[in-house]
């Protein structure tokens, strides 16, 4: 809402540019990956986080779904990332008090709570903590373990600056009763007089992105959570499972510190449950959840004994690659129940007794040693007041109200929402919205991109050449994630034999600020010129310890990173003398390669500020238009003769938003737009040169140069026309697949409403040998069928047959109103199959309903088949052209399922849409959003790095064969005219090494990777 | 008649000015207030009690609130120490099995298949005394335990309270 003073001040500013900087409220990983996009796309970000450190939730889960990667390991670079960038302002223990103005010209009063520690001065050593008298419950452990009144709040924190709870420290409650961590503080760092400051910020959009908390189940007494010491919520159960948790890792349960030996979970704890938890919806998460934690429970279980049981109604695994990991589960032993328990018994040895009805009807007893509540997630009563006073409305679940076609829009104009503060989601989907609301601050604000943000300025570089190498060891214990299995310390003391080796240290975190910052003191103090961290993976850790070394003025490809992790502990849990053993060969190689690195230049390639998007669908237009808005122009390759795509066979979203409507003015935008030039009727030919200049030929000739590209190219509608999935599809005129009935209803059809009797198959096609994964869509798209056939006439009886209804998030109300309307929903397995038949022209259904245990049979005349979403059948050339790789299903693989969901591993090429993975339109639209955000990233700059481990020819040895120029999968070698030896273009040179394989003459090396660092490696892991 | 009329106007919303207030809640009061003064110390024998908690007047009706004072009340008559609770208790108890005419319709081996449950769940407490306040569920947990051969006695609340009045000198 504008409020009047604000009109007044429209009239004298109208002229004045929007400001350059935007507002985000949350340090989880949405916020975190908002303020990410915004701050390395030309925006100040000012990054307000309400307690002492950033990472939210997700900083406290053990392992994500469906990677198993370690949560904190994924997501500590990150914080790291946003805690050192010099264009994110982060403000911790601080709230938003108001926020004035309109979009482009927003006035923002911030309180900033005092730490009571200048974090200027604080060193994160710890000794304030450990002389703190006062013990506290945790609020990062969930109250399972404790912390001290000063205290950090979690081991990886960002900022790693300790803080003092005001509410429990001694001295500031009765002041000259305590004091002792003041006496301590090696660096005079704790400032009891440290107050409440209100200040203002003046920026141009808002993203909110406030995140969830778990569902309290103390209400909900038939669990006995609260009074039963052996019932604990998932959230907890993370807590349990979590290196940094109360008990370290080695599963314990509350009563008597135990190692559990059978655990039950128990789904839809708050969630789809209107009667007792006043929640409809479905959490979305919970059931992958629940499967990983009884997966990853497996693996810290020390007897091997563990079993795990789940207790679910709708086993609801309807994301990328989760259909795999239930199976995976399964076939590992983990048993789940169709069932609800309605009653949890104390048993003796403070054992639990679960009574529940089992799918046969006959009520069953079981004892569990611990029971895992699936808490769902719900709004924080302190997060509805701040939407309250910011006029940014709610649902009536309390989630904020967002619309399918703008999704990550709020009700407030310039004011945008991602993550599971709109509905709950899992964290690719949050990191997505988080980019599309990054996207939608930045189409406000891109005339005053670059007008705010400060550049970075690293201390010039040592010349290293003359100086004999002293190499620095950093050996990293990962929390217990290493030093459980390896003995650090022995590697540490190895390390300092080694030659060349001037010093070693062992750390709790490596890439911890803390740490970091002191590496940065210990290079410019020791003199080192060569550095070797042992701890986890490159993937993950190099740029952040490369950027360390140029921070203290060496060349950041003086460098090796030795993973004594993945490669190591992980590994060899078993055998730690082993692994001790391997950790110093693998420090020892290291040491050796690092010896003979010689410095790198760093390369750039200039952008051609132009996108290149393939696919003329809602994807493709939403992701052209994002960036057209923005400035960028876009050239649109669309296979057909006109836009829209599968869209155009869509009649409505599941909200009730007509789709057609949407899309007419989608395509007239598009097609008026004067930064987007359409090419229709066009494929993708031939793709050369990588991220900043592409050069691609279409089939209709037309030549393109651009700097980014985003692969928008959809999915197709599985046609059951013959095999087992058939049921009469193409032989009787009416059995239709969704979409086609969704053409009836686009047409009017009057003959739909003279129907008595309508049966929807689900799964046709999916979650089947030859195609095992969920198509996410179909549940939530029959069910809405089923209630438009039920507007157009009542008394139809409608019939759904399905496996499992898969109505996440808010779609769960559908399914209710469905059932409230008397549409039948019939279970069925892959067992018993329903059979169709035709008699004398008439479609005859038989199913076994298993609740009256009896076959059914059903007399339909209208068969709708939920039919799969499948991958298009040519886009496997496509990926080949950009370099990008596919599922085994046949999708596109983004670079990492949880926190790259729309960049390929190829820089520069993104993904956006259905061939990504099925998904419904308000998704869609918010990775085509998010996926210009990311293009933006590109475009927005004048250069992008290029790689700098390029390969380089010794013209000595070059006999100008050529083998080079044709192995090189992009183009960069060429041979000299004038010379006739090969030369390698540095901007397109990845450091791939297949033209040094390539080579016959020995000529072409790899920087930094060639015989001489390579050897001396191989040979380092040969001695003894 | 209790619940009934308790339901109706709730359900109906009709207006009225009474208040509905439970036996066990109006001991409650007056031993709290020292008006009624009981004595526990005829339980010299350590006889455990437990209780029911009756549907209609716990969860459909005034709440946990009655099902504590029904607590205190049998913790003040018998010893706190001789007081053994059931799970799930209050408002979360078990049905007894009788209740919705089951009692005086027939079908005599329905209601008791239903009753095991609760048969199961008293039984396990170990206790000598099930103190039943409601007239329905007294009678059906008498017939479960006599039928299943339960060791314990089905009693009201006052047949107790009778032995731990402590009359005063002055009446």
């Amino acid at each position: 809402m504008i409020r009047p003073e604000d009109k007044g001040l429209k009239g004298k500013e109208q002229m004045s540019r929007p400001k350059g900087s935007v507002l985000v409220v949350g340090g989880g990983i949405a916020g975190v990956q908002a303020a990410l996009d915004l701050a390395d796309s030309g925006f100040y970000v000012h990054l307000v986080e309400r307690s002492s450190a950033i990472g939210g939730s997700m900083s406290q889960l053990d392992k994500t779904f469906p990677t198993n990667d370690c949560s904190a390991c994924i997501l500590s670079p990150k914080l790291v990332e946003a805690g050192r960038h010099l264009n994110i302002n982060l403000m911790t223990l601080s709230q938003v008090l108001g926020v004035e103005g309109e979009p482009g010209n927003f006035r923002v009063r911030v309180r900033k709570n005092p730490r009571y520690v200048d974090p200027e001065k604080c060193i994160a050593c710890g000794t304030c903590a450990q002389k703190c008298p006062k013990k506290v419950p945790s609020e990062f452990d969930l109250g399972l373990g404790t912390r001290k009144a000063i205290y950090l709040r979690y081991p990886q924190a960002v900022p790693l600056k300790y803080a003092i709870d005001a509410d429990a420290c001694i001295y500031i409650k009765k002041p000259g009763r305590c004091g002792f961590c003041q006496k301590v503080c090696p660096t005079g760092a704790i400032n009891f007089e440290d107050r409440p400051e209100e200040i203002t910020l003046e920026v141009g959009s808002v993203i909110l992105a406030l995140g969830f908390r778990p569902f309290d189940p103390s209400g909900l007494d038939f669990t006995g959570y609260g009074t039963l010491k052996n019932v604990v919520t998932s959230m907890e159960f993370e807590r349990l499972l979590s290196p940094s948790g109360p008990c370290m890792g080695h599963m314990e349960r509350p009563s008597d510190k135990k190692e559990p030996e059978k655990i039950a979970w128990l789904q839809c704890v708050g969630s789809r449950d209107v009667n007792r938890a006043c929640h409809g919806y479905c959490s979305s998460v919970c059931c992958m959840y629940a499967i990983k934690q009884a997966v990853i429970a497996r693996e810290h279980s020390e007897s091997g004994r563990l079993s795990s049981s789940i207790f679910f109604m709708d086993m609801r695994t309807h994301g990328k690659g989760f259909e795999a990991y239930y199976e995976r589960a399964k076939r590992e032993g983990i048993d789940f129940h169709r069932a609800r328990v309605h009653t949890i018994l104390p048993a003796p040895n403070e054992n639990l007794r679960l009574r529940y009805s089992g799918e046969d009807g006959e009520i069953k007893e079981e004892e569990f040693d611990l029971v895992v509540l699936s808490v769902g997630l719900e709004t924080d009563p302190e997060v509805m007041k701040l939407c309250h006073s910011l006029d940014v409305e709610l649902d009536h679940d309390n989630f904020v109200s967002t619309s399918p076609f703008t999704p990550v829009a709020t009700s407030r104009p310039g004011i945008f929402v991602c993550g599971t503060l709109a509905e709950p989601k899992d964290i690719p989907q949050s990191v997505m919205e988080a980019s599309a609301a990054a996207c939608g601050a930045g189409s406000i604000l891109h005339e005053s991109r670059w007008t705010e943000t400060r550049k970075k300025e690293f201390p010039p570089e040592k010349n290293v050449y003359a100086e004999p190498p002293r190499i620095g060891v950093f050996v990293c214990s990962c929390g217990i994630n290493i030093a459980s299995v390896v003995d650090v310390e022995e590697v540490t003391q190895y390390a300092r034999t080694l030659p060349g080796v001037v010093f070693a240290q062992n750390n709790l975190f490596t890439c911890s600020q803390d740490t970091i910052n002191q590496m940065v003191e210990t290079i410019k103090k020791e003199g080192l010129n060569r550095v070797v961290v042992a701890s986890c993976t490159p993937r993950t850790h190099e740029a952040l310890f490369q950027e360390t070394l140029r921070e203290a003025g060496i060349n950041k490809f003086l460098f090796e990173m030795a993973n004594i992790r993945d490669q190591d502990s992980w590994v060899h849990q078993k055998w730690p003398d082993a692994a001790t053993r391997k950790a110093k060969d693998l420090v020892r190689m290291a040491v050796a390669k690092v010896r003979g690195d010689e410095p790198l230049p760093y390369n750039h390639v200039s952008v051609t500020k132009r996108a290149l998007v393939i696919g003329g669908g809602v994807a493709g237009m939403v992701s052209a238009l994002s960036l057209a808005d923005q400035g960028f122009p876009v050239c649109l390759v669309e296979r057909k003769d006109s836009l829209g795509g599968h869209a155009r066979k869509f009649y409505r979203t599941w909200q009730g938003r007509p789709m057609q409507d949407y899309l007419e003015e989608l395509v007239r935008r598009v097609e008026t737009h004067p930064e987007i030039d359409v090419q229709l009727g066009a494929t993708i030919e031939h793709v050369e040169g990588s991220v900043g200049q592409f050069r691609t030929r279409l089939s209709n000739g037309f030549e393109v140069e651009h700097g980014v590209a985003i692969v928008a190219v959809g999915a197709e509608s599985f046609k059951p026309r013959s095999g087992p999935w058939n049921y009469l599809y193409g032989k009787n005129p009416n059995v239709h697949t969704l979409l086609e009935l969704d053409q009836r209803f686009i047409r009017d059809d009057e003959a739909l409403k003279g129907l008595s009797q309508a049966v929807f198959i689900h799964c046709v096609g999916s979650r089947v040998p030859e195609r095992p994964y969920c198509s996410r869509v179909c549940c939530t798209h029959a069910i809405d069928q089923a209630l438009k056939l039920k507007e157009l006439n009542p008394e139809m009886d409608i019939f759904m047959l399905y496996r499992d209804i898969r109505t996440y998030g808010k779609r769960e109300y559908i399914y209710q109103e469905a059932r409230e309307k008397g549409i039948v929903f019939i279970r069925y397995d892959l067992d018993n199959l329903p059979r169709v038949n035709e008699q004398d022209g008439n479609i005859v259904v038989d199913v076994i309903d298993p609740i009256i245990d009896r076959e059914v049979r059903l007399h339909p005349d209208l068969l709708v088949l939920a039919s799969a979403v499948r991958p298009r059948d040519d886009v496997g050339e496509l990926s080949k052209l950009f370099k990008c790789t596919m599922t085994e299903e046949g999708f596109l693989l983004e670079a990492h399922m949880k926190l790259r969901p729309v960049d390929f591993a190829t820089d520069g090429v993104y993904l956006a849409g259905l061939c990504h993975y099925p998904k419904p339109v308000e998704e869609t639209i918010s990775q085509a959003q998010a996926a210009a955000s990311r293009a933006s990233l590109v475009l927005s700059r004048d250069a992008v790095p290029a790689e700098s481990v390029t390969a380089v020819v010794n013209v000595m040895k070059c006999t100008g064969c050529a083998v080079c120029t044709q192995v090189c999968a992009y183009h960069a070698v060429t041979i000299d005219k004038n010379s006739g030896k090969a030369v390698v273009d540095t901007g397109l040179c990845k450091g791939c090494g297949a033209c040094v394989a390539g080579c016959r003459s020995d000529a072409i090396t790899i920087k930094n990777l060639g015989n001489e660092q390579i050897m001396a490696a191989v040979e380092a892991a040969m001695e003894e | 008649m209790f619940y009934a009329t308790l339901e109706g106007l709730r359900r109906f919303n009709i207006p009225h000015k009474f208040e509905f207030i439970s036996v066990i809640s109006l001991y409650a009061q007056l031993i709290r207030e020292g008006r009624l003064k009981v004595d526990s110390s005829w339980n010299r024998e350590g006889l455990k009690f437990t209780c029911q908690d009756p549907c209609k007047l716990v969860r459909q009706g005034l709440g946990d609130v009655v099902a504590d004072d029904l607590r205190f009340v049998i913790k003040a008559v018998a010893g706190e120490e001789n007081f053994v609770d059931s799970w799930p208790r209050l408002s979360n108890n078990y049905c007894c099995g009788g209740g919705g005419g089951a009692l005086q319709a027939g079908f005599v081996e329905n209601r008791r298949r239903y009753g095991r449950v609760k048969f199961d769940q008293l039984a396990s407490t170990g206790a000598d005394v099930v103190i039943t306040p409601c007239h329905n569920c007294h009678t059906q947990i008498l017939d479960i335990c006599d039928f299943y051969g339960g060791k314990w006695k089905t009693t009201h609340l006052w047949n107790w309270l009778e032995k731990a009045l402590v009359l005063d000198d002055k009446a």
